[in-house]
């Protein structure tokens, strides 16, 4: 159990994988599917919530340590010839996002209960994806973490390119080459860091004590420096930072919705979690040189991505906006590790990994909830565009009133929507306060320009819920009905968790404190 | 003192319970669920009470060796905590928060009984209580956080359920719109008021009102920090020029501008100013002063020209909050604080009041089925002194109150900061006069506008006969509480045990003038003390005589219906009239400068970022490579591999048939593509090599 | 080393000669009425004795002790080099005979012929793989050219099939004779045609680099024209388009992995100073990884550039190909034995998915005629199995996880970064990277994302679905596990 259950985590959506194989060969019925991705799926989420409660929160993996056998690290050569290792492990940074991985995995299969088209493929991809994203998450090994990274992009593709909305192949080609993009340059980064570091190894925690030694130039550039770009345009293009952002409104929107929830619960976190994890520890001087930059392009996230967000119709669209400007925080809070003041760089980064967990949870109650109303009336438009189908309707409210029809879910979409703009007792306003306090402990005048997305984004949130739930009824709303048992118990975990990190955050901070302590640590060594 | 914790806990926790039991209640039991709800806040203004009792016995809670912020060595949950940053939930109970709870909590208590007449049948009946829960018990948590952080998160807790109670009749747009403005508008304050946290955090390392207090800092980021803090209460405060929100506000039920946006949460900002006084230097205090001042002046001529009877009160607590927010600037303490309290009394029993009215107008419209006109509308009423005698006795009282009437106790406190307001003329001359000016100044206008409101409510004939027809006084559980609102407005309460009407010393003197901190960045205590001590007298004379011009005008304009020097034809009269019915075009200019350029702004935002940025530069990546494509696949094969290579071949082949030697011509034609890759090559070479 | 006389060289050149026989077989079988079935067996019997020769020739105890054997005078080596290359070659032969099984393109009546020239320039790459001297050398590209030329132009009754047939052996017969030009011009100057005298000569034939420089281009315009880099590709899209999917399978496959064997034992031997004792390169002499550097990246980019605006399949598996040699040339940027060692890797894993990919091609192009992409829309959800097998072989093309293309890529890069120069090569290929995926991808929607055009479904004989499986599920075999395959390609030399 201690050294295979990480493996187990890893691989137990292939069995299910498998398992589902052997059960289409037996020409099962549909339902069949359903329930294996299921029991897949549950056991995984029982599995994580018992390492989250065992595992050794107070080993930072991503600190200079020597890594004598961490509790449940496995560590074992895989390709000898060329030292790559299948090394797993965990601690502070991921286990949190591990646990949100199986929690939203098992909410998904839960939410699409009602695929009628091509079952088995689509639990069959959703298992394989959750494969990578576990993959990702665990993997101390940086080859084993590409391929884990990259085998995700296959599923995504098919998943948002079959079951997707009307633009589902443009969507679907678009978030693959984009994406693909980025990780070639990751790959380039990966092997300069094997070759140059000097020990030949793809082992993440022996190079945090190799990488920094590398040196030489190229074309008039310190290599390390190239290394870190290299490694940061495959990373930006996930989270996604600024200039690279604009497969995610795109791929959102055209995604079905548990896909959805997926791609901002889980899949934007991987970006950031790879800065983290990779380029923080293994380039401490960059990422002090570049600290400055990630700021700018943090406010830009938060500024850019909520005024988009204040001017989209459609409301899945905007839900997009609004989680590329919550990433925002995340940037900004992993600004704040060259801090000199302690208390500063330990809030924004503590902030950055808490707003990534609470990110993923808040996100993915909205577009859940989006799916929700988006099953019921077939459109999700806030209003609807001058040039809709029906001219009639083009131009007008395209919902209203619909909290008297549907009370509870416009409870739940309240809770959604005020802890997305940050409301105090919920989950969301602990991670971005911290996260503004440690960029203000070193960039005063950026964070005060990045305040501004406090207001921004509550402009957006409040004139959406207006719109869609106050009011008089509009026409739309009356074929409304209110949601499912099964829709409540889809969405109350997470309501749980954002209510109670949000009044209580420290089972969270605690876990998480240590580790990133240790990155903290790796990179001011080298202020 | 353990029991006083205990209370205080219960204190705080109650509304949270009556919040959580309204939620999970079943909708059967809406109407006895109000009732347990109102019970639980009698029991918790019945603990405050007893608290008070208890601080103003123990003689030692004084200043000199328990200092104003001792109690936060009794409680300290940890809430965050990181190797060099902590962050702990405190209570910080003193003199001040305690007399603070007691309102909070009585006022509370009577607009949950006021409620359950008024509120009776609405389809969200437990819902409404749910919030006023969720409120008393966020109000709470500013009144006892003893750190800036914890006040900052129920600072954005009030403002939450504000912003529901507003919304509560959602069905109205109006509603909404008046929700997200007074949301919006108090974000704006809030991230001044975050941005001072953290510059206060980041200067002294700590959050807690104590640490900074102690901390030597600055002097310039002091001032910074102190007016950013202080934004925040401008937001909540409702001070110029974040004071848009209130009025509309008023969307809201009448019971909840009572207790919200009249007695308790607009008095926030005055609280926490009065918790941050010690650290604010001098210059944030003048600023203060004159923000407050404007605020005090710009509020009450705007109020004079209002005809919906919520929003002349509402104007009337902006200007209100003026004064205090004045008084705190001109460095009297104990006025503002001595301010904040009466006028929750007077303004609550005021607003409960309008409520009374507004809804005997409503019933008697609904027996007419006849909803032309506004109920709000002072227009259409007139005469209802017979009809609503309880109503009429205890608006009047409030009113006289509000105006600083001796007797009353608004008096008492208006007058010491209006003294306070002349002796800072005194210590400081020259340009500050205005301060003074505009405080006496609004004095005098707000016993003009209240008394428009009684003459044209409750005097003269009725303007609509038919609905005057149907009114009829209101239930007891309306009329209870302003009868005990209303007593709670004279003077005597305070004064006690000592009936001077014109003195304002007594228990509440005695108890509180001791919480008045003496260490403090800007002022020298001392020095402001006995310069109010000896304005005192003159600011009595001056304010009696200004509100009763103040009085009179309104008498013959409205009562004897007298056109004093025939103002009503003058120009400049009628101009500023209207200036002052559009509130100074504030919302306008908001409007138009602010609001529609940025929605535009986002527009085009939203253009760049997809149909440019995506759609022509990214795509264009592919687009390119696509064109480039095109081309090569022209040149290297059908030009050059179809049409030259295979055009020689042919044209050799057809010039072979004559000359008998077609392979010459086919291996030149061949020897050409293959000599072209040659010269290429070599051309590389020439590059490279 | 070991130098062996005529008679005893017979012994390790038995695979061959039973190449030989299985030729002569077939031609006289082709004389007896309905040869079709009898020249299947035969073929099969031979490749698969071969095969097994050419094993025990590799376990066989003496040759292992030293690896190699210098035959008929030096003309050949028998080295685990080429023996290694035989097996490739052997392997993929049979699969493209395996596959023509069932294949309605190769008119059954014609098999013996088709099956004896096949053999014929399977004969040839053997030669080509373990040729020493520049005659040898020329001989055997010459042996592989002419059955090709045939093969190509198989339809008779095509004509498409016959200006693809006619282009080829135009084009060959010019590359063949600048190679021959070339190759007087170094026995001009070195006077000897065996590599390793050359290798000699140039050694201190500092003096004459330009005529050197030449006579190299001169050669290599023959070894690019097989290996169809650029500026010697134009003949790939029409021939591969022309001639019977079975034979563009075996085109794409066995002649340029042959190439590239020659290529890389000539640059090896005759063009750099090797150190066996310790492993390293002495010098080179003409730098010719500077020139195959610029043409690997010419060629890749063409080749994918050229890909994107095909619509038939056939055509887009050329281009691919070409794209594809320009990938395995990256591997000449950088003169090392490890860049050797993941060249051949490349080769190998080259090998099975485009095998792969032809395959599958072959069987729908069979049963439900397509040639266009669209063709190909929605038959995803009628085969499944099959269609994510051709995903999985699409992704080894375009070189992505989870599939054995991305380990292949990932050497080649690891080649160039190791070398810490020809950084813009990686660049380039990394873009390319990109760029193949949209292509290759082109397929996959057509496959999966598009609504299905209505057709009733064929059943897939069990030949084709073995050969299938075998050549694309090593995609994800190699992909989880290569440690091995590489540890044997180390060992090589």
């Amino acid at each position: 159990m201690e050294t295979s259950i990480l493996s187990l985590l890893i691989f137990l959506p292939l069995l299910g994988v498998v398992g589902m194989f052997i059960a289409y060969t037996l020409k099962q019925d549909d339902i069949i599917f359903k329930y294996i991705a299921l029991l897949a799926t549950s056991v995984q989420l029982l599995l994580t919530v018992w390492l989250y409660f065992n595992f050794d929160p107070s080993v930072a993996l991503s600190s200079n340590i020597s890594i004598n056998p961490v509790k449940f690290s496995v560590q074992v050569p895989w390709i000898e010839s060329f030292n790559i290792q299948y090394f797993v492990g965990i601690d502070g940074l991921s286990a949190p996002l591990v646990f949100l991985t199986s929690l939203l995995m098992f909410i998904c299969i839960l939410a699409s209960w009602n695929i009628s088209k091509h079952v088995f493929a689509y639990f069959a991809l959703f298992l394989l994806l959750d494969t990578g994203m576990m993959g990702v998450f665990l993997s101390l090994d940086f080859f084993l973490f590409y391929i884990f990274w990259e085998v995700m992009l296959l599923p995504m593709y098919f998943l948002i390119g079959i079951w997707g909305g009307p633009e589902r192949k443009y969507a679907a080609i678009k978030f693959f080459l984009y994406t693909l993009f980025g990780s070639v340059f990751l790959l380039l980064g990966m092997i300069s860091l094997y070759y140059y570091s000097g020990i030949e190894s793809f082992n993440l925690i022996a190079l945090i004590s190799a990488a920094p030694s590398i040196s030489g130039e190229l074309w008039g550039f310190q290599v390390k420096y190239l290394i870190w770009i290299a490694l940061f345009i495959g990373f930006a293009i996930k989270v996604p930072i600024f200039p690279f952002h604009t497969w995610l409104p795109l791929a959102h929107v055209e995604a079905p919705t548990s896909i959805s929830v997926i791609l901002a619960g889980v899949l934007l976190k991987m970006g950031t979690y790879g800065l983290l994890r990779i380029s923080y520890p293994l380039l401490p001087g960059e990422v002090v040189a570049f600290a400055y930059t990630l700021a700018i392009l943090g406010v830009i996230n938060i500024i850019w991505g909520a005024t988009n967000a204040i001017a989209q119709k459609d409301l899945k669209k905007m839900v997009a906006y609004s989680s590329i400007s919550h990433m925002g925080y995340v940037l900004l809070g992993m600004a704040a590790v060259a801090s000199t003041s302690a208390a500063g760089s330990q809030a924004g980064m503590n902030g950055a990994v808490m707003q990534m967990f609470n990110h993923g949870v808040i996100t993915a109650m909205l577009f859940l909830l989006v799916g929700m109303l988006y099953d019921r009336a077939h459109h999700r438009w806030i209003v609807f565009p001058e040039d809709y189908e029906k001219p009639e309707l083009a131009g007008k409210l395209g919902f209203g009133g619909v909290s008297n029809k549907m009370p509870i879910y416009s409870g739940f979409v309240m809770v959604a929507f005020f802890a997305g703009l940050g409301l105090p007792g919920l989950s969301g306003f602990i991670s971005e306060a911290f996260c503004f306090i440690g960029r203000f402990s070193i960039f005063k005048f950026l964070t005060v320009l990045g305040t501004l997305g406090i207001l921004l984004n509550a402009v957006y949130f409040l004139r959406a819920y207006q719109r869609i739930f106050w009011g008089e009824e509009g026409a739309s709303t009356q074929g409304l009905s209110e949601i499912s048992i099964r829709e409540i118990v889809i969405l109350s975990p997470l309501l749980l968790l954002v209510v109670a990190l949000g009044v209580y955050p420290a089972p969270l901070i605690d876990i998480i404190q240590p580790a990133v302590q240790g990155i903290i640590d790796t990179v001011q060594s080298a202020l | 003192m353990e029991y006083i914790l205990v209370y205080i806990c219960t204190i705080f926790l109650l509304p949270l319970l009556s919040f959580l039991l309204q939620l999970i209640a079943p909708r059967s039991l809406s109407s006895a669920m109000a009732y347990l709800s109102t019970a639980l806040l009698c029991l918790s203004s019945i603990l405050s009470s007893i608290c008070l009792y208890a601080f103003y016995n123990d003689s030692s809670w004084t200043f000199a060796d328990w200092g104003i912020y001792s109690a936060l060595k009794l409680i300290e949950i940890p809430w965050v905590t990181l190797p060099d940053f902590h962050i702990g939930f405190g209570m910080n109970f003193d003199k001040l928060a305690v007399v603070m709870l007691l309102v909070v909590s009585l006022i509370s208590f009577l607009v949950h009984l006021y409620s359950i007449d008024y509120m009776r049948g609405d389809k969200r009946f437990s819902r409404y209580f749910a919030y006023l829960g969720l409120f008393t018990f966020s109000m709470n948590g500013i009144v006892l956080s003893n750190n800036l952080f914890f006040t900052f998160i129920f600072w954005e807790l009030v403002g939450f359920s504000s912003f529901l109670l507003i919304g509560f009749w959602y069905e109205k747009k109006s509603a909404g719109n008046a929700a997200n403005k007074a949301f919006l508008v108090n974000r704006v304050g809030d991230i001044g008021m975050f941005l001072g946290i953290m510059l206060l955090f980041m200067s002294t390392g700590t959050f807690s009102f104590n640490g900074i207090q102690y901390a030597d800092i600055d002097n310039g980021i002091m001032t910074i920090a102190g007016l950013l803090i202080f934004m925040g209460a401008v937001g909540k405060s409702a001070q110029v020029p974040l004071h848009i929100w209130l009025p509309d506000a008023m969307e809201g039920p009448t019971p909840v501008s009572a207790l919200i946006h009249a007695a308790t949460m607009v008095a926030a900002g005055v609280y926490l100013s009065l918790r941050i006084f010690p650290f604010l230097t001098l210059e944030a205090l003048h600023v203060i002063a004159l923000i407050g001042a404007t605020t005090a002046i710009v509020a009450s001529f705007i109020a004079t020209s209002q005809y919906d009877i919520k929003k002349i009160l509402a104007y009337s607590t902006v200007s209100q909050l003026g004064y205090m927010v004045c008084s705190i600037g001109v460095g009297a303490y104990f006025a503002a604080f001595f301010h904040l309290i009466t006028h929750a009394m007077f303004k609550a029993c005021l607003f409960l009041c309008s409520g009374s009215v507004i809804q005997a107008m409503h019933h008697s419209q609904e027996k007419l089925h006849d909803h032309s006109k506004d109920p709000q509308d002072i227009r259409n009423m007139g005469g209802l002194r017979s009809k609503m005698p309880i109503t009429f006795f205890a608006m009047l009282i409030s009113t006289l109150s509000l105006c600083g009437v001796p007797l009353f106790s608004g008096f008492l406190s208006k007058d010491s900061i209006v003294a306070g307001a002349i002796s800072y003329y005194n210590s400081f001359h020259g340009l500050t006069f205005i301060i003074p000016l505009f405080i006496i100044l609004s004095a005098a206008l707000t016993a003009f506008y209240m008394f428009r409101l009684i003459f044209l409510v409750f005097f003269g004939e009725s303007r609509e006969i038919s609905i005057y027809s149907h009114i009829k006084e209101s239930s007891y559980y309306i009329t209870a509480p302003l009868i005990l609102l209303s007593l709670l407005s004279f003077a005597f309460i305070f004064t006690f045990p000592s009936f001077n009407p014109l003195d304002s010393h007594g228990w509440f003197y005695s108890m509180l003038s001791t919480v008045t901190p003496f260490q403090t960045l800007g002022y020298d205590m001392y020095k402001v003390e006995s310069g109010i001590h000896h304005a005192h007298t003159s600011a009595m004379i001056i304010s009696i005589t200004v509100a009763f011009i103040g009085f009179l005008l309104a008498y013959f304009k409205y009562y004897l219906k007298r056109d004093i020097l025939s103002l009503s034809t003058n120009g400049i009269y009628i101009k500023s009239k209207n200036l002052f019915r559009n509130k100074f075009y504030i919302d306008e200019a908001y409007e138009y400068f602010i609001i529609s350029p940025f929605l535009r702004l986002s527009k085009i935002a939203s253009i760049i970022d997809w149909n440019y940025y995506d759609q022509r530069f990214i795509d264009s990546w592919g687009w390119i490579t696509i064109k480039l494509s095109k081309i090569s696949s022209a040149l290297d094969y059908h030009l050059l591999d179809q049409f030259i290579v295979d055009g020689l071949a042919r044209l050799a082949n057809r010039s072979g048939k004559e000359l008998q030697s077609s392979q010459n011509g086919v291996l030149q034609s061949y020897l050409f593509s293959g000599v072209l890759g040659l010269i290429i090559l070599l051309i590389i070479i020439q590059q490279l090599g | 080393m070991i130098y062996l006389d005529n008679i005893l060289s017979l012994y390790y050149f038995q695979s061959e000669i039973l190449l030989c026989l299985g030729v002569l077989l077939l031609l006289i079988v082709s004389v007896y009425k309905n040869p079709s079935i009898k020249s299947f067996y035969i073929i099969l019997s031979t490749l698969v004795l071969s095969l097994l020769s050419t094993l025990y020739l590799i376990f066989d105890q003496a040759s292992l002790s030293t690896g190699y054997k210098f035959l008929f005078l030096e003309s050949i080596v028998i080295d685990p080099y080429s023996n290694f290359f035989k097996v490739i070659f052997l392997l993929s032969v049979l699969m493209v005979v395996l596959l023509t099984y069932n294949n309605k393109e190769v008119k059954r009546e014609d098999w013996s012929e088709y099956y004896c020239l096949i053999l014929i320039s399977t004969l040839g790459m053997f030669l080509m793989s373990s040729s020493l001297n520049l005659l040898m050398i020329y001989l055997a590209i010459e042996m592989v050219s002419i059955p090709s030329y045939m093969l190509a132009g198989f339809n008779h009754n095509d004509k498409a099939s016959n200006e693809a047939s006619m282009k080829y052996v135009l084009y060959g017969s010019f590359a063949s004779g600048l190679m021959l030009f070339g190759m007087s011009w170094i026995y001009g100057q070195a006077g000897s045609i065996y590599l390793d005298d050359i290798g000699v000569y140039m050694m201190n034939s500092t003096q004459f680099e330009f005529t050197s420089l030449i006579s190299f281009i001169l050669l290599f315009v023959g070894f690019g024209y097989k290996i169809s880099s650029a500026p010697f590709h134009y003949w790939v899209p029409d021939v591969y388009e022309g001639s019977p999917t079975p034979i563009t399978a075996f085109f794409a496959v066995a002649p340029k992995v042959a190439g590239f064997a020659l290529l890389i034992r000539f640059l090896y031997t005759a063009m750099a100073q090797l150190n066996f004792s310790t492993y390293s390169i002495e010098a080179i002499y003409v730098d010719w990884n500077l020139i195959l550097a610029v043409l690997s990246a010419v060629t890749m980019t063409i080749g994918n550039i050229l890909a994107i605006r095909q619509s038939n399949v056939k055509r887009v598996l050329a281009y691919s190909s070409i794209s594809h040699v320009g990938f395995i040339m990256m591997g000449f940027a950088v003169v090392s034995f490890t860049a050797v060692t993941h060249m051949l890797f490349y080769i190998v894993m080259y090998c099975f998915m485009t095998l792969g990919a032809f395959a599958i091609l072959i069987l729908f192009t069979d049963k439900y005629s397509f040639s266009s992409v669209s063709d190909w829309n929605g038959i995803g959800f009628i085969h499944p199995i099959i269609c994510s097998l051709m995903v999985l072989n699409l992704l080894a093309l375009a070189g992505l996880p989870p599939s054995s293309g991305f380990v292949a890529k990932f050497y080649i890069f690891a080649t160039i970064i190791q070398s810490k120069t020809y950084y813009w090569l990686a660049v380039v290929a990394i873009l390319n990277t990109v760029i193949a995926l949209y292509y290759y991808f082109n397929i996959a929607r057509a496959m999966f994302l598009e609504s299905p055009s209505e057709r009733t479904p064929e059943k897939v004989d069990y030949i084709t679905a073995t050969v299938i499986a075998i050549t694309s599920i090593q995609g994800i075999l190699f992909y989880v596990y290569w440690s091995d395959l590489y540890n044997l390609i180390q060992g090589l030399f």
